[in-house]
């Protein structure tokens, strides 16, 4: 018995050394990164929509969106409208039917950050014409959009008009999911010459 | 005569601390454990937040353990690691050891038992693949875990 309160007692009297040279085991954890999504027109979503745990996979389609003019009414002022190849109806969020191609263009996209603080920018660029074979031109600001969605009134993208440069379409709060539908047209304003004209419309969405 | 006095007491007060020592709990010296700051990179476990697996983030890596445990040679005990509350709210730890300390589970505020028996050598060690998980919208900076162990005597 006194040998064990012995044992104790060393072992006590020990610990008081080895108690103050104790340390502590350290894992650095360093954040995740930033992510965002961007669906303008076609886009693919694998596993099921978000709400099912879906995941965003990447889409290199670029869809078109055009209009052939009658030349009944070629230049007469009366705004044309467009259509295109997208066949984007549902949302990737939970597969509602919130756009309605070819008519409309579904253009969403969200962004994650670690923490809840800061907002993705969605952007549209465009060069300052339209161009055909010929070297003939179109103004982009002759091409407009409307933005709705079936369900929402309150479109979250901004309708506008291209005008050869930079236009900004929405900041989008981190961690929130925005999409709208785009109704494009043509203003139809102007006599221009035969042909195929073509230009580029470059959606991005950049989170600083 | 005095001074036999004197030792007497203080003998006699000796073995009336130790027995409460000895069932007490004690931090153990884990300064030989490599690395002793691991470098742990989060990833998101989805790609895109979705309300399955939500902003959960992951990261994983390997230590080496080394545990003092001269000071309790020949003694039964129960040793833990510990993980204290986190400033990012809750994480939860797992590790797959190599035999020597026992795989486990441990969510941060908590501890959980890695050796239980008797202490037979001056160093316990194991190489333990250790992964972490927590709440990617919070962990906005780098964070760094304390983690300890200790030892419950019997």
């Amino acid at each position: 018995m006194i040998s064990d309160k012995l044992n104790c007692m060393v072992v006590a009297l020990a610990l008081l050394t080895i108690t103050t040279s104790a340390n502590a085991w350290i894992l650095t954890l360093t954040p995740g990164a930033k992510q965002i999504y961007l669906q303008v027109g076609n886009g693919t979503y694998t596993g099921g929509n978000y709400n099912a745990g879906g995941t965003p996979a990447n889409n290199a389609t670029i869809n078109v969106v055009s209009l052939s003019v009658p030349a009944a009414a070629l230049g007469n002022g009366t705004p044309q409208p467009m259509t295109s190849n997208s066949t984007a109806a549902n949302s990737f969020y939970d597969g509602y039917n919130t756009c309605n191609p070819p008519n409309q263009v579904y253009v969403g996209g969200w962004a994650r950050v670690p923490g809840s603080a800061g907002s993705a920018v969605m952007s549209v660029s465009t060069p300052a014409n339209l161009v055909n074979g010929a070297g003939d031109t179109i103004p982009f600001s002759k091409i407009s959009w409307a933005s709705t969605a079936n369900g929402n009134t309150t479109p979250d993208i901004a309708a506008g008009t291209f005008n050869g440069s930079s236009i900004t379409l929405a900041n989008i709060a981190v961690n929130t999911w925005v999409e709208d539908c785009l109704t494009f047209s043509y203003a139809n304003s102007t006599t221009v010459a035969a042909g195929t004209y073509v230009g580029r419309a470059v959606y991005t969405l950049s989170l600083p | 005569m005095k001074y036999l006095f004197i030792m007497l007491t203080f003998i006699s007060s000796i073995l009336w601390i130790a027995p409460n020592a000895c069932a007490a709990t004690y931090r153990m010296d884990d300064s030989s454990t490599l690395p002793g700051e691991a470098q742990v990179k989060m990833h998101w476990r989805s790609l895109g937040p979705n309300p399955k697996s939500g902003n959960i983030i992951d990261g994983g890596t390997a230590v080496t353990i080394r545990l003092k445990t001269a000071p309790w040679l020949n003694r039964i005990g129960q040793i833990y690691m510990v993980l204290p509350q986190q400033p990012i709210g809750q994480v939860m730890v797992d590790w797959t050891t190599q035999g020597k300390l026992l795989s486990g589970s441990l969510i941060s505020g908590n501890r959980t038992l890695v050796y239980a028996g008797p202490i037979q050598t001056p160093i316990i060690e194991d190489t333990i693949n250790v992964q972490v998980h927590s709440d990617g919208t919070r962990l906005t900076s780098i964070q760094k875990l304390d983690f300890y162990f200790e030892i419950d005597l019997n």
